[in-house]
Parts: structure tokens; sequence; C-alpha cells
């Protein structure tokens, strides 16, 4: 199974060489495989989003080693860290990131829009995927006249149109309520089981969280625990990660 | 890509047409001076090159730049957001270039059209103000360099801005609109992404530009140059650079004494803020206008075609700044906002902030009090031509000034690093 993802000692110091430097990231090290599909859970301010920025080339780091896909991101050139986010990396973001300006079908095909690709095999793609996220109706309205859940569906599409191979997201479940949810995790379970995709979830949610093959915990920065899943029922595994996140409030307490 | 780059200019009508009012202005004054210039023949006999034309001519295209360059701020940041979400879905820096280049090139033409329209009716307007015998014809292929200056500045910046996208960590660029606070491009393109190794390089290389900086007025005075407009322009950038890079340990070194408690709060904030204002450029272009153009004036006597010239540079530049205040106060009003709001996150109370405010405004006199020895040297250069200074010790006084600081900075540059251990 390939290494997709491998970190050593990454660390992220934001506001470096300033008066007011910012660990958010000390000394993580953490790999990914092919097909995994991982979750990062932790309290507010841990370092979960800026672990997966980082990962996904979205945020840069101050030192240690990125990997992706054996290939040190600190030695790739701009275009290809651009070829790597186009043809690996599907991105959803905690806040849709949709553009005001431009309609929910213009959304989707953003990145299709700059590129010199199949227009038909491109619309067919983003056809389809809205059918099965059932915005259909909604592709020729703007954001801001969509719900909270049509937009992160919008968002979600945007993020598949290019058949990635990896899924990063952070806290795609954060504006959705729990049907919603239940049902955006049904989907990346399927396109991790289907399809292999290797999937990176940033969230909240122990339920959501219960649905990956692997779970870490971040807390000031470092990985303090990581839970697999292996041969555990769902319920079993959510009640382990419920335990964890117990245990490590009930030790926020007693300090 | 063109489809998009018009669909982007329409759905960002308020900036792009800022953007198109400040190229048409820059255009138009190129336009409006050159003409006039050209026609210079016309007053005089002699068609000899003159120091104060040539003055006149780089301060025009100064202006100009300056106007283009605050209404690309303007431009670029209210596209930070777009450019940052198309570089994070995989659309390489090239593709985002062309698309931000062509809206630009769009912009251009439309502007280069209009200017040469205005510049037709002010050089009519102004027909009525100099002697009959002088006739203004508008020529825009005539002055396709100074235009071409503006095209070439226009372009760059955008490709500049394009680059600051991809310098930056794209999540940030985000996040921070996400936060209903705007992009802080400045502070960003600072702060962005150091590692070790990349504050060392921009050690070294503060360290090189430093040394050139005053090693060339240095050079150019030892081998007798005479040219006013460049050791000027040397010497106000490099005062420029070392206010920016010893205002601030100077005065956190002051901020520790015991009287001066808050005042390392204020320093370091108002340094900050200082820092993310652009209209600090404008005081100087203020500043700049009334000093060089009146520094001028004694030259111009007997000279009518040299003092109308003045005048009417003097109210272009007038106009100019005024429209570039309004640009710029468009442009920062926000920033200023967001970073008095970043310090209240970081817990500086509302008397702290006023403090910091006054610590701005007490580094931006003292921004146009350093600007001021830049102008020494014209001063300089009048008085020894009025006889009361000598002019041998003049200029050599001014080598071993230049020599010495480029020594100074040579062993002294890089102080920001520093200031963490103050």
């Amino acid at each position: 199974m390939e290494r997709i993802i491998e970190t050593k000692d990454l660390m992220k110091i934001y506001n470096y060489g300033t008066p007011v430097e910012t660990a958010a990231l000390n000394k993580v090290t953490f790999h990914a495989d092919e097909g995994d599909f991982v979750t990062v859970m932790g309290p507010s301010g841990s370092g979960k989003s800026t672990f997966i920025n980082v990962l996904s080339t979205l945020d840069f780091y101050t030192g240690g080693t990125v990997k992706l896909m054996g290939k040190d991101v600190r030695q790739m050139n701009s275009n290809e860290v651009a070829r790597f986010r186009r043809e690996h990396l599907g991105f959803v973001f905690q806040e849709f990131n949709l553009l005001d300006t431009e309609t929910i079908y213009e959304n989707i095909g953003l990145s299709a829009a700059m590129l010199k690709t199949d227009r038909r095999k491109i619309t067919e793609r983003l056809e389809e995927l809205a059918e099965r996220f059932q915005i259909t109706d909604i592709l020729n309205k703007y954001p801001y006249e969509c719900s909270v859940g049509q937009r992160q569906r919008a968002a979600i599409c945007r993020a598949l149109i290019h058949e990635p191979d990896i899924i990063m997201a952070d806290e795609p479940t954060g504006a959705l309520d729990s049907s919603n949810s239940f049902e955006l995790m049904k989907i990346m379970k399927q396109l991790n089981d289907e399809q292999g995709v290797t999937i990176i979830m940033v969230t909240h949610d122990p339920l959501v969280a219960s649905f990956s093959k692997r779970m870490i915990m971040i807390r000031d920065g470092s990985i303090e625990h990581e839970v697999i899943r292996g041969e555990m029922t769902q319920k079993e595994y959510l009640r382990e990660i419920n335990a964890l996140q117990d245990a490590e409030n009930e030790g926020l307490l007693s300090i | 890509m063109m489809r998009l780059a018009l669909k982007s200019l329409k759905d960002q009508k308020q900036q792009a047409v800022m953007y198109f009012l400040s190229l048409v202005f820059a255009c138009s004054e190129i336009l409006v001076y050159f003409n006039i210039t050209a026609a210079q023949d016309a007053f005089r006999l002699t068609g000899e090159s003159d120091y104060m034309i040539v003055g006149l001519s780089f301060y025009i295209l100064v202006l100009s730049c300056a106007m283009v360059l605050s209404a690309n701020q303007l431009f670029s940041r209210s596209k930070a957001r777009e450019l940052a979400l198309r570089s994070s879905l995989g659309i390489s820096q090239t593709s985002i270039s062309l698309y931000l280049i062509l809206q630009v090139l769009i912009l251009f033409a439309a502007a280069t059209i209009l200017s040469l329209l205005v510049s037709t009716l002010v050089l009519k307007g102004l027909q009525l103000y100099f002697p009959d015998s002088v006739v203004f014809e508008i020529s825009a292929f005539g002055n396709i360099g100074g235009i071409g200056c503006i095209l070439f500045l226009a372009g760059w910046a955008a490709l500049l801005n394009v680059s600051f996208t991809y310098i930056n960590s794209a999540a940030m660029l985000l996040n921070a609109s996400r936060s209903a606070r705007p992009v802080e491009y400045q502070s960003m393109v600072r702060f962005g992404n150091p590692t070790e190794e990349s504050e060392k390089r921009k050690q070294i290389m503060s360290r090189v530009l430093w040394f050139v900086l005053f090693l060339a007025p240095a050079a150019l005075i030892h081998t007798g140059s005479q040219e006013p407009v460049l050791f000027c322009g040397i010497s106000i950038y490099a005062f420029w650079r070392l206010l920016h890079e010893t205002a601030e340990p100077l005065l956190k070194l002051i901020g520790r004494k015991r009287a001066f408690r808050n005042a390392r709060n204020m320093i370091t904030g108002g340094m900050y803020r200082y820092d993310l204002q652009f209209y600090r450029f404008i005081i100087f272009l203020i500043f700049m206008n009334g000093v060089f153009l009146h520094a001028l004036f004694p030259y111009t006597e007997g000279d009518l075609f040299k003092q109308h010239l003045i005048q009417i540079v003097y109210a272009l530049s007038m106009l100019q700044i005024v429209f570039l205040l309004i640009v710029t106060f468009r442009s920062e009003a926000g920033v200023r906002n967001a970073w008095d709001h970043q310090l209240e996150q970081l817990g500086f109370e509302k008397k702290d902030l006023f403090l910091i405010h006054a610590g701005e405004i007490f580094l931006l006199v003292l921004t146009v009090t350093l600007c001021t020895l830049g102008y020494v040297a014209v001063i300089c250069r009048y008085l020894s031509s009025e006889g009361i200074i000598r002019q041998d010790v003049l200029v050599n006084a001014c080598a071993v000034f230049a020599a010495l600081m480029a020594v100074f900075v040579l062993t002294h540059s890089g102080v920001g690093k520093k200031v963490k251990n103050v």
C-alpha cells in the first residue's frame, strides 16, 4: 500500500520572527496510506485546521518535513504544487468558500473553467454529482440564495469534480444538521470503501469520527492519542472515541 | 479566459472603475505633460536638454506610477480571496497571471482611448494659458514610452499580486476573508511563511541592499556626477529603508525604560499599524511636491515656459494627490480597523490602542523628517550654485558621509533580527 502522506517533526509557528509567535504544530509525526480514512479531533485551537491545511499544501510549515506521495513539499515548485492539488486533492472547506459572484454551477466548475479540460466531460460529471448530492435545482442560483446544507453540498461537489485520490475536509459537517451530516458521511465512507479514496477529515463530532478507520487526537499542536478501528464495530469504535474524549475532558478539569 | 476576465471585471465593478479611473488619470497626465514639453522648442531657440525638464518628467512618472500602484492595491485586495481559492483548486500561477493580466489589459486599452480624449481637451484648454505661438499637438505614439511605463507597471503589479497569492498560504488568505475581516496583504507578505533559512536569506539581502544603496551615491559623488535626481532618488530610498529597519528596535529600546513602560506596546503596535499604511507614501508625495517644485523655482527665472510648466505640474500633482488620498482611504480603512481588531484580540486595551495610534503618528512625523534629508542635497546644490557654500567642501562631505554610511549599514543592518532579543 502506497504511503500517501508522511510528516516528520512538523512545526508550524504563526508570526514566526515577530514578538507574537504562536506555535500551532509542535513536532507532529504522522502518516496516511492509500485508502486510509483518518479523522482528526481535538479541542478548539489545538491545531487541527492548521494540520490539515499544511497537509493539503494550503498552508506553509515552519520546520520538519511533509511528503506527499513520496515527494517533499519543500522541493516542489508552485506548478508542481498546483498540479498536485489539481490532480490528486479535493479540499472541503469548513465555510464552503464559494464565490458569491458565481452561480453554484460556475463555483463547482471553477477550476475546470481555467483549464483546458474537455467541457463535455466536465459538464457530464458536474450533472452526475449534482444529481447525487441533490442540488440540480439550485445549479443556476447564487450561493447567497441557497441554504447552508445546499452550499456545503456544492462545496463537496467542487472538491469531487476532478475525481481526486485524496479528500481533505475541515469540519465538513460543521454547518450541517444531523441528517445532512449523516448523509455526507455515508457518501464519504462510500468513496473510501468503493473507490479507495484516501480521506483525512477534521471534526469535533465523535459520531462523524466513528465513520473513519483511524482517529487521531491533537492537543496543543501535538498528537496525543490514536485510535484504530480495526475489527471493532462502528458502535464500539464510537464508544472508544467518546471514552477517550471524556477522559481528555476530565483530565483538563483536574488541572 | 477572455470571457472569464470580462465577467470578473463586471462582477467587481466598483474596484474595476476605480482602477480604470486611476489609469485614465495617469495616462492623461503623461500625455498632457509630455506633449507640453514636446512643444518647448517653440519657446526657445536652443533645444538643449535640461535637468529641470528631466527632473519634472521623472516626477510626473513617479506620480503616475504611484497612482497606478495605489489603485492596484485596492483592485488586488478585492481579488485576493478569489485568487487564493482558484490557486487552492490547483490553477497554476501562469493561468492566474494570464487571467489577471487580461483584466489589466482590457482596462488599460479602454483607459488609453479615454485618456487620449481627456488630454486633447485639457491641452485645448491650456492653449489659452500659453502664448498663441505655441500649438500643442496630441500624439499618442510620441508618448509611447510614458504610456508603456504605466502598462508595464500595471502588469508588473498584477503579476506581483499573483505571486503574493502563491508565496502566502492560501488558507490564510481564505480564512482572513471568512472571518469578515479584510485580508491584509502587506502583513502577510511580511509575515507570510518565514522559515529559519528564509530569515537568514532576508538578512543577507538586506545587508547587500543597504551597502549598494549607500555606496552608489558615494560612487556618484566621487566620480563627479552632477545628477541631482538620481542622487536624491537613491538617498531618499536609502533613508526610507533605514527608518524601516532601525525605528522599531530603537524605539523599543526607549520602551524598555521604566518611564516608557507603555511605550513598548505603543511602539510595537504603532510600528505594525504604521507599516500597514499606504498613506504615509502619500504624505511623502505631498511633501515631495512642495519641496521639489519649490526648489526648482529659482532655476526658472526668466524662462516663461519653465514657469508655466512648473505651475501645470504643481496643479496636476495636487489633483492627483487628492485622487490618491480618496483611493487609499477607500482601500486602507478596513485594514486599519482589522489591525486594531487583531490587537484587541491579542489583549491590547483601548488606552493601548490610543497610544498605538499616537505611536503611528509619531513614526509618520519621523518619516517625513527623515525624508527631508534627501532634499538636503537639492538645497545644498542650490546653496553651492549661489556661492554660499564652497562646492568642493560640499562634494567631499557628501562622499565621506555616504561612504561612512555604507560601512555602517554593512555592519549594522538586519537589525530587525535583534529586536527579538531586546
